[in-house]
C-alpha cells in the first residue's frame, strides 16, 4: 500500500480542510488498498508558509496550499490573484493561468520551481474587509482601522485607507482580536466561523474584493512515480471534489454571513457614490502601489485576459 | 528502526551526550532510517519551530532579568523584602521568598533568578545561622516561583507548543504562583522559628527602601499592563522591559556600564542558543511522533484501557516527576507536551490546567539530582559543593508534590483569572 | 591541528559576537516596533518580522563554541562515579557522537538550503531576504560543531595516550 501523507493548516471545521477530507476519502475508496491518502490538519506538519516547501522536498506527498500565501513569495506575477477587483470569479481567475500565454508561464514556473502537480482547487473563499470597530459604511469609516495585514499585497489598501497595520499569524488574530490589538481583517467568510473571530468581529463589507484560490499540491516526483491507474483516480476525483467545493464555496460564504447576521453581525454592501469614493481611492492609490508588485506585462495580460473571458 | 532509535537515544542520554544531540539523533535515524523522510524535513520543521514569533519573547526576557540583575534592581528588591519582613522569625528566608516573587514579576530565567536573589541574601542568610543546605535548597526552588508567576519562559514555551495564547498561560500562572510563595513561606516560617531576626525596620526605613525599589517594582505593571490592554505582543513587551531595565540601569541606580551591559548580551546568546538548540532538535523528534500519529495512538490506549481524568493526572505527575529528575525542564517540555496536550483535550480537561501542572512536577526536577540545574546554581553562587545540599531535597520534595497535588485538585486556581480576560 | 584550534577559536569569538548582536537587534526592533506604533499609529511591519528570522543564525553557530565549553545541557550522571581514564575514554565517545550527529545534520541542514535556494523563494517581509540565507545557518553552525568536536576528538585521544 502506498501512503500518501496530504498536509493542510485548515482546522478541520473549515470548508477547504473538510473538502481535502473528502478528496482524500473518496481516493482511497477508489484506490481498493493500492493507495491511503492521510490527512493532517491543523498544521500538525506544517503551517500554511511551510507547507509548499514540504511538499517541494517530499516531506509530505501532497499540501493544501493557498495561492496568495504561497506563490507571490516565489514568483510575484502571482499577485494578480489577489489584485482587488481584477478577476471576476475563480473560473476566469484558474483560466489566465491554465489557458492563456503569460499565465501559463507564470504557472509553469511556479511548478516547475516547487516540484509539484495540480491536483485539485480548493478555494477558500472571497475576500472581504469585516471589523469590529464600525460599520463598513465606506472609505472615510475605514480611517484609523486597526487591520491585520497577512500579505504583502495587501500593504497598499490599508495604506490608502489610512488604516493602521499590524501583522499577525493566523494563530495569534484570534487574541489579536480579543486584546483590542487589531479590529479589522481581509478574510473570506468560513474564516471568520471556522476560527471563531466573528465572536468579535459585527462589520462585514461587500463587496468581494478579490477570489482567493487554495490547491492540493502533489509533489511531481512522487505523483510521476505512482502507476498510471493510480494517478487517473487522483486526477479524476480531485476534478470532482474540486468541482464541488467550488460550487459550494460561494454558498457556504453566503450561509456563513446569513449567521453571522443571526448572530448579530451587519453586512454593508457598498453601492452608489459611497462605491464610486472606494473604487476611484482604488484606481488612484491602491492599484498602482500594487502594480509596482507585479511586472507591468504580467499585469496587462491578466487585465486583458479578464475583460475578454 | 524506532527500537533501535529509541535505545541508542538512552544510552547516548546516560552517558552524557548534550541533550540536544540525543533528540537530533535519534529521531534523525527513525525519520531518515523507519519512515524514510528526506533529509530536510528535519530541518525545514525545526525553522518553522523556531521562527515562531512567540518564542522570540525568551531570549529578551532572559535579556531583562540580567539586565535587571546587573543594573542593580536586584538588590533593591532585596532591601525591600527585608524591611519589610526581616523581623519575623525566619524573616531574611522570607525576604528571599518574597524578593524571588518580585524578581520573578519581570524575569523569565531560572537562573537569572536564582544568580540575582541568591547572590545577594544567600551570604546574608548564612552569616545568621541558617543551615547551608536549606539556604541552597530554598533558593534553588524559589525558582519555580519564576516559571509561574509571569512574564514566564516556561509559559512561552507552552503557548509555543500549544498554541494556547501567551496572555492566557502568563494570567494561569499568577495564583499558582501567589499559592506557591505561601507554601513556601510558611515552610520557612516553620523551619527557620528558633533562628534569630533582624531588628524591625523603621517605617522611614521601609519607606526609603520602597522608594528605592519602585522603579524596579513597576516593571510587572509595564509588561503585563501592555500585554493586557492589547498595546503589545508579548516579544515586544519583553523588548520593553529590556530597555527599561537597562535604561534604570544606567540612569537611575547607575549601576550598569558599558562592559556589564556587553556581558548581559553575552549570557542572554549563550542561555538562548542553550535553550534554543534543543527546542530545535526536541522538534526533529516531534516530527516522527507526528508522522507516526503516536500521540493519536496513546490516546486510543488511553481511552481502551478506561483511564479515568484523575488517574490520568496522577500518571502524568508521576512522568514529570521521573523524567524532571534526570532531565532538564526545557526537554521535558518538547519532549511530553504535544503529547499531554492531545491527551488532556481528549480528557475534557483544560490546557491551563494541565500548564500549571506540569509546571509543578516536572519544575520539582530543578531540585532533584542528579540533574538538577537549580541546586548547582544556587550552590554555584555560594561557592559551595552541591552535594552538601541534597540532604534538605526531600522535605522541598513533598512540599512541592503536596503543591502539585493542590493543583490537580483545584483546577480554578489556574483557570478562573484567565477567564477573567 | 594548530591550525584547527587557531580556526575553532576564530569561530566560535565571530559566533559569538553575531550572537551578542542579534540579541541586541533583537531587543531594539522590537522596542522600536511598539514604538513607532505607539507614536505614529501604524508601525513598521519589519521591526516585528526581523527578529525570529534571525534566530537560526544565533543559535546554530554557537553549538560548537557551547560543546567546547561544555555549557550544553546533558545527564550529567555517570562521569562523577568514573576514574580519570575512563572519564577521557567516555568523553572520547561523546565526541564522535557529536562528529556524527553533526555530519548528519550538515547534510540535512545542506539538502534544506539547497532546495530553499532552487526554490527562490523570498521572506514575505517588507525587504524580501531570500529564505535560504536563514536556513544556511543550519548548515554552516553543524559545520562549526564538525569541527570543534574534530578538535576535542584530537585532545581526548592525546589525553588517553599520555596517561
Ligand atoms: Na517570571
Ligand atoms: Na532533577
Amino acid at each position: 500500500e502506498i501512503v500518501g501523507r496530504l498536509s493542510v493548516h485548515w482546522s478541520p471545521k473549515h470548508h477547504s480542510a473538510k473538502h481535502a477530507q473528502i478528496f482524500a476519502d473518496e481516493v482511497n475508496k477508489r484506490a481498493n488498498g493500492k493507495l491511503k491518502i492521510e490527512v493532517y490538519p491543523s498544521k500538525q506538519l506544517f503551517g500554511i508558509r511551510e507547507v509548499m516547501g514540504a511538499v517541494t522536498s517530499g516531506a509530505v506527498e501532497l499540501g493544501g496550499i493557498v495561492g496568495v500565501v504561497s506563490f507571490p513569495p516565489i514568483n510575484k506575477n502571482f499577485n494578480v490573484a489577489s489584485f482587488p477587483g481584477l478577476f471576476n470569479s475563480w473560473e476566469q481567475q484558474r483560466g489566465f493561468f491554465q489557458n492563456s500565454s503569460k499565465g501559463k508561464e507564470i504557472w509553469g514556473e511556479l511548478t516547475k520551481k516547487t516540484n509539484s502537480t495540480l491536483v485539485m482547487y480548493n478555494p477558500v473563499g472571497p475576500v472581504m474587509s469585516i471589523s469590529s470597530a464600525r460599520e463598513l459604511t465606506g472609505i472615510d469609516a475605514m480611517k484609523g482601522l486597526k487591520a491585520r495585514r497577512l500579505l504583502k499585497s495587501e500593504e497598499p489598501m490599508w495604506d490608502a485607507l489610512g488604516a493602521n497595520r499590524v501583522s499577525l499569524k493566523t494563530g495569534e488574530v484570534y487574541n489579536a482580536l480579543q486584546s483590542g490589538m487589531i479590529d479589522t481583517i481581509n478574510s473570506p467568510p468560513g474564516s471568520i466561523k471556522a476560527y471563531s473571530w466573528w465572536e468579535f468581529l459585527k462589520y462585514a463589507q461587500k463587496p468581494y474584493q478579490y477570489y482567493a484560490d487554495a490547491y492540493i499540491m502533489a509533489n511531481s516526483t512522487w505523483f510521476n512515480s505512482l502507476p498510471a491507474d493510480l494517478q487517473k483516480i487522483i486526477m479524476d476525483v480531485g476534478k470532482e471534489v474540486g468541482t464541488l467545493s467550488t460550487d459550494r464555496i460561494m454558498d457556504h460564504g453566503e450561509t456563513v454571513l446569513k449567521e453571522f447576521q443571526d448572530r448579530g453581525g451587519v453586512v454593508t454592501t457598498l453601492s452608489g457614490a459611497e462605491k464610486a469614493k472606494f473604487d476611484k481611492l482604488m484606481k488612484d492609490k491602491v492599484m498602482p502601489a500594487m502594480a509596482k508588485m507585479i511586472d507591468s506585462d504580467a499585469l496587462k495580460a491578466a487585465q486583458e485576459y479578464a475583460k475578454s473571458n | 528502526m524506532f527500537a533501535l532509535a529509541s535505545i541508542l537515544s538512552l544510552l547516548a542520554l546516560i552517558i552524557s551526550v548534550p541533550i540536544f544531540l540525543v533528540f537530533g539523533l535519534g529521531s534523525s535515524v527513525a525519520a531518515i532510517g523507519g519512515l524514510n523522510l528526506p533529509w530536510s524535513v528535519l530541518i525545514q520543521v525545526s525553522f518553522g519551530a523556531l521562527t515562531k514569533h512567540v518564542l522570540i519573547a525568551v531570549p529578551l526576557f532572559i535579556f531583562s532579568g540580567m539586565a535587571m540583575l546587573k543594573g542593580g534592581a536586584a538588590l533593591r528588591l532585596v532591601k525591600f523584602a527585608t524591611t519589610l519582613v526581616g523581623h519575623w522569625p525566619g524573616g531574611l528566608g522570607v525576604a528571599m521568598v518574597i524578593a524571588m516573587g518580585f524578581f520573578a514579576a519581570f524575569c523569565g530565567s531560572i537562573l537569572a533568578a536564582i544568580t540575582a536573589v541568591g547572590t545577594i541574601m544567600m551570604p546574608k542568610m548564612i552569616e545568621q545561622g541558617y543551615p547551608t543546605p536549606f539556604v541552597v535548597v530554598l533558593a534553588a526552588s524559589a525558582a519555580l516561583l519564576e516559571a509561574l508567576i509571569p512574564p514566564s519562559n516556561a509559559a512561552i514555551l507552552f503557548s509555543a507548543l500549544t498554541y494556547v495564547p501567551v496572555s492566557k498561560t502568563f494570567a494561569a500562572g499568577v495564583i499558582p504562583g501567589i499559592i506557591l510563595l505561601i507554601l513556601m513561606v510558611l515552610l520557612v516560617l516553620f523551619k527557620c522559628r528558633h533562628i534569630k531576626a533582624d531588628r524591625k525596620a523603621t517605617l522611614k526605613e521601609r519607606l526609603s527602601s520602597f522608594v528605592a525599589a519602585l522603579p524596579a517594582l513597576i516593571t510587572p505593571i509595564i509588561i503585563l499592563g501592555g500585554i493586557y490592554a492589547g498595546f503589545l505582543t508579548p516579544s515586544e513587551s519583553a523588548a520593553i522591559a529590556g530597555v527599561y531595565a537597562v535604561a534604570i540601569g544606567f540612569l537611575i541606580y547607575r549601576e550598569l556600564t558599558f562592559s556589564s551591559l556587553l556581558s548581559c548580551l553575552k549570557d542572554t546568546a549563550i542561555i538562548t542558543a542553550v535553550i534554543f538548540s534543543i527546542i530545535a532538535t526536541a522538534t526533529f523528534l516531534s516530527v516522527v511522533l507526528t508522522y507516526t500519529q503516536a500521540p493519536q495512538k496513546i490516546i486510543t490506549y488511553f481511552t481502551d484501557m478506561g483511564v479515568s481524568v484523575n488517574l490520568f493526572w496522577i500518571m502524568l505527575g508521576t512522568i514529570c516527576l521521573i523524567l524532571g529528575t534526570f532531565i532538564e525542564i526545557v526537554p521535558v517540555f518538547y519532549l511530553t507536551v504535544p503529547i499531554f496536550a492531545a491527551l488532556t483535550l481528549s480528557f475534557d480537561q483544560s490546557l491551563l490546567h494541565l500548564y500549571v501542572v506540569f509546571v509543578a512536577f516536572a519544575g520539582i526536577g530543578m531540585i532533584t539530582p542528579p540533574v538538577c540545574v537549580g541546586i548547582y546554581t544556587a550552590a554555584g553562587v555560594i561557592k559551595e559543593n552541591p552535594a552538601n545540599a541534597f540532604k534538605e531535597v526531600p522535605l522541598f520534595t513533598i512540599v512541592g508534590i503536596i503543591y502539585g497535588i493542590l493543583m490537580i485538585l483545584f483546577p480554578i486556581f489556574s483557570t478562573w483569572l484567565p477567564s477573567l480576560l | 591541528m594548530k591550525a584547527l584550534r587557531a580556526v575553532n577559536n576564530f569561530l566560535a569569538s565571530a559566533s559569538l559576537a553575531l550572537a551578542m548582536l542579534i540579541i541586541f537587534i533583537m531587543v531594539a526592533a522590537l522596542f522600536l516596533s511598539a514604538a513607532t506604533r505607539f507614536i505614529t499609529g501604524t508601525g513598521f511591519a519589519w521591526f516585528i518580522e526581523l527578529p525570529p528570522v534571525l534566530v537560526s543564525w544565533l543559535v546554530f553557530p554557537l553549538l560548537g563554541p557551547l560543546l567546547k565549553k561544555g555549557q550544553h545541557i546533558k545527564v550529567d550522571f555517570l562521569t562523577p562515579m568514573l576514574s580519570k581514564k575512563n572519564k577521557e575514554i567516555l568523553f572520547l565517545i561523546v565526541n564522535i557522537i557529536a562528529l556524527l550527529s553533526a555530519c548528519v545534520f550538515f547534510k540535512a541542514g545542506l539538502d534544506a538550503t539547497i532546495m530553499y535556494f532552487n526554490l527562490g523563494q523570498v521572506m514575505e517581509i517588507e525587504i524580501s531576504i531570500p529564505i535560504w540565507w536563514m536556513f544556511l545557518a543550519f548548515p554552516v553552525g553543524f559545520l562549526i560543531l564538525a569541527l570543534t568536536s574534530l578538535e576535542l576528538l584530537f585532545d581526548n585521544i592525546m589525553n588517553i595516550i599520555r596517561d
